[in-house]
């Protein structure tokens, strides 16, 4: 029998992975295309972002408790769905890279700055395997065990900031054209909720699955808009050299200047997020890769993963830079494909004698 | 067994016992009926044996056999056993009465030996509410939890643990309440425990532990019977252990720890005060050394100037690196703390000088450790203690951090304290979840978790764990 994840855990699940690569260096990025209409960009994708989580919750009611990988068999058989778990496999290989390389970055210029980088390989990857290894349920209740704290810490963040705020940002100040190339060399930091497709028959069918993924999704989601917000408004004209967007709208609080440095809430909360973040994404890369490989274990499959991360990591193949370049040449395009067309075409298209569930 | 007299049948009795020399044997000779007394010297209430047994026997007038001893001895324990199962009886403090003419005996349970009152526990000492506390004798135990209950769904199960030890091992639990297959489930445990003796009911945690190499309690132990009470009818099981004054519960939860019988004899509001308070002591006995010395080592740029001033100048010229400097204080903490556990009373005073004065206040006088260190350290240490019960476990986190946050800061605490919550996650306490009710979320148990409702808003059972009646009042 498959253990499963509760609703609430999946709700809270949806919006912890929302926040991951957002709050830290995309609002700057942003800034660069667009200036503060970088606002509007989030937006627009967070809508995107949306988009996928109806698509799953669709998909959910459709086949309560089949795998997405028997979903691709049933709807395009068995050299397909391995060919899109290939894909899939590498995309969420391709985050844990883009997560780690900002996190390490970010953590080196806040906290570690003569540390070496092995510190965070090594913290990282025991904290994956020994979390991957005991399965989704425990990390779905260790996050759910700190949900609280995460999201009580970035609302005191964004509280903190207000202390900042004097104006608000300068809107429609960049052309059309800058908000859809934005919106579309950035897209490699959304598409989180596919993760939901690989966990879909481990989460327990609910009625309250659709209201409660929702509502958790909106919360982040808002958090998200306000840091922007803040962002803009405190950083202005100087945005796009403030690289680490949580940590730096409570940085330059001068107000609390007696209180030393509060942008440690931010690092140690962006430590959790980053923790979980890459255990539920290493979670996903395994669970392709035992799909593709059907006879490997869990535990050979973690030490590939292991092989391949300690590998590219060590030869500096995907650095910051290489991440973030990879990120705004390539994965759009596979991010078009995985994020909606997959999605759809196991909503809409009907293959398969057993298989009448569509619209 | 075909035995021709009275003497043959005492004489197998005592070679069964192995002609111990703490056996008595006694002879009776009334109008042709012959009885012996066989018994253990040191096990028996010897003025309950002259006056229940020993004096109506001689001053009985009828026949001497089975039927009218069973009306005229005066104890409210008589058995009628055959002859082999006198022999556990003897063992266990009962008067074996074995007659010429029948084969069947009678077991007079006269058992005394000597035993506690029952007092305060020393770890659960309480402001208001019950200060009665279990003993080492078991019937004085199950006395103490039977009259909170004065219902027959008090159901005690007797099993008997060790080859040697055969110690008396006791299950209780309201039956309509607790989940018959926990039951079962703990007893067919404790039957497949195959032990030459159990000395303490410690000794029996390990075999109903399901991850038994695990550093967290998986079994509660309680030392008091309104505790006992409370949580048996919460539907739990309680296991006593003859000869140990800790009782044992199943299902157990981490948080069960936070909770003391205090809380629930004071407002709700102080009570959840000092839950909070509780939590708080915990996270920073645990944390606090480690973030220390992850602060000092890898992010001084995060400490406020003020105090990296003050900290700068107490260790400057100190001869150890700032973690040796933590351990060695922790070390010195918990040296002091095994001596005053195990030095006799009148030495205590001593201790505390040699401790507080000598090795402190010199050491820090000297330059071997520095005032900051040995704060943070004592302020670790003490809190501690205001969850006794998981001192043991506490420690050797309190050590794992420091360790942690000495060899890669920050990031390591908090992917240590990631780690032990997903660990913990994964611990199953009898198909409860081990982090019940916070993870999973269980709403309605929250109201006795941190934050306490009152019992008028308590008006269902834990669902934390299976019940067989959830409702508890209207």
């Amino acid at each position: 029998m498959i253990k499963t994840i509760s609703v609430r855990q999946t709700a809270i699940i949806i919006s912890i992975l929302l926040f991951a690569n957002k709050i830290l260096v995309l609002p700057s990025l942003l800034y660069e295309v667009s200036k503060a209409d970088g606002f509007f960009i989030i937006l627009f994708l967070l809508s995107l972002e949306f988009l996928i989580l109806l698509m799953f919750l669709r998909l959910k009611s459709l086949y309560p408790s089949t795998s997405f990988y028997d979903i691709l068999k049933l709807k395009f058989g068995t050299f397909l769905a391995k060919f899109f778990y290939i894909l899939l496999a590498i995309y969420f290989f391709y985050k844990i890279m883009l997560l780690f390389n900002i996190c390490y970055m970010y953590f080196h210029v806040q906290v570690y700055i003569d540390a070496s980088y092995y510190i965070f390989i090594f913290a990282f990857l025991v904290i994956i395997n020994s979390s991957v290894l005991r399965g989704i349920r425990p990390i779905a209740r260790s996050i759910e065990f700190f949900y609280g704290f995460i999201l009580f810490c970035l609302i005191f963040c964004i509280a903190l900031s207000i202390a900042n705020f004097d104006k608000f940002p300068i809107f429609f100040d960049s052309k059309l054209v800058n908000f859809f190339d934005g919106s579309f060399r950035h897209l490699f930091c959304f598409g989180d909720m596919l993760i939901l497709l690989v966990l879909i028959d481990k989460v327990d069918s609910n009625n309250l699955l659709k209201s409660k993924s929702i509502l958790y999704f909106f919360t982040s989601a808002v958090i998200i808009l306000s840091v922007y917000f803040m962002f803009y408004s405190i950083f202005d004209y100087t945005a796009f050299l403030h690289k680490n967007a949580i940590s730096d709208i409570i940085t330059f609080s001068y107000r609390f200047i007696d209180l030393g440095r509060l942008d440690i809430i931010a690092v140690i909360i962006i430590m959790f997020l980053a923790f979980f973040q890459l255990c539920l994404y290493a979670y996903a890369f395994i669970e392709c890769f035992i799909k593709i490989f059907s006879k490997l274990s869990v535990v050979y499959s973690m030490v590939v993963f292991d092989l391949l991360f300690i590998f590219i990591v060590f030869t500096s193949l995907i650095d910051y830079l290489v991440a973030i370049k990879i990120g705004v040449s390539i994965i759009p395009y596979l991010s078009i494909f995985l994020y909606f067309l997959l999605p759809l075409f196991c909503i809409f298209v009907k293959r398969g004698g057993n298989d009448d569930r569509f619209f | 067994m075909l035995f021709s007299n009275l003497e043959d049948k005492i004489d197998w009795l005592e070679k069964e016992l192995n002609d111990s020399s703490d056996i008595a044997s006694r002879m009776i000779e009334k109008g042709g009926d012959k009885l012996g007394l066989v018994f253990i010297k040191s096990m028996i209430d010897n003025l309950l044996f002259i006056e229940g047994v020993y004096e109506p026997l001689l001053l009985c007038e009828n026949k001497l056999n089975v039927d009218v001893l069973t009306e005229i001895i005066k104890s409210a324990d008589v058995n009628k056993i055959s002859l082999k199962e006198s022999v556990e009886k003897i063992l266990m403090g009962n008067v074996v009465i074995i007659f010429e003419k029948d084969e069947q005996c009678l077991a007079i349970d006269i058992q005394k030996y000597p035993a506690r009152i029952p007092s305060e526990p020393p770890t659960s000492a309480v402001l208001q509410g019950p200060r009665e506390g279990f003993t080492e004798d078991i019937k004085t135990n199950i006395t103490l939890i039977r009259r909170r209950f004065y219902n027959k769904n008090l159901i005690l199960k007797d099993v008997f643990v060790g080859k040697y030890s055969n110690t008396r091992v006791v299950l209780a639990f309201l039956k309509g309440v607790a989940d018959k297959k926990l039951v079962k489930e703990i007893e067919s445990k404790l039957q497949k425990i195959d032990i030459d003796g159990i000395i303490d009911s410690h000794y029996i945690i390990k075999f109903l532990e399901k991850n038994p190499d695990s550093l967290f309690k998986q079994v509660g132990s309680v030392e008091k019977p309104d505790i006992i009470a409370a949580k048996i009818l919460e539907g739990r099981v309680a296991i006593l252990v003859d000869g140990s004054p800790i009782v044992l519960t199943l299902p157990f939860l981490f948080f069960e720890e936070i909770q003391a019988s205090n809380d629930y004899y004071n407002s709700h509001i102080y009570s959840s005060f000092i839950r909070v308070v509780r939590l708080l002591s915990i996270l920073i006995s645990v944390i606090v050394p480690g973030a220390y010395i992850a602060m000092r080592v890898f992010h001084q740029n995060i400490i406020p100037i003020k105090f990296l001033v003050t900290i700068t100048n107490t260790t400057r010229g100190l001869p150890f690196t700032p973690f040796l400097e933590m351990l060695f204080i922790s070390l010195l903490f918990q040296i002091l703390y095994e001596v005053s556990l195990r030095l006799p009373s009148y030495l205590g005073l001593a201790t505390s000088i040699v401790g507080a004065l000598i090795l402190g206040d010199t050491g820090v006088k000297a330059g071997l450790i520095s005032p900051p260190g040995v704060i943070v350290i004592a302020l670790a240490k003490i809190a501690l203690y205001t969850v006794p019960e998981q001192a043991y476990q506490l420690t050797v986190l309190q050590y794992l951090f420091l360790i942690v946050g000495g060899s890669i800061g920050m990031i390591g605490i908090v992917g240590l304290m990631i780690y032990l919550v997903v660990y913990l996650s994964s611990i199953d306490s009898y198909g409860c979840p081990y982090l019940a009710p916070f993870a999973p979320r269980v709403k309605s148990d929250l109201k006795d978790g941190v934050i306490m409702g009152t019992t008028k808003q308590m008006k269902t059972r834990p669902k934390s764990f299976k019940n067989h009646n959830l409702k508890r009042q209207k």
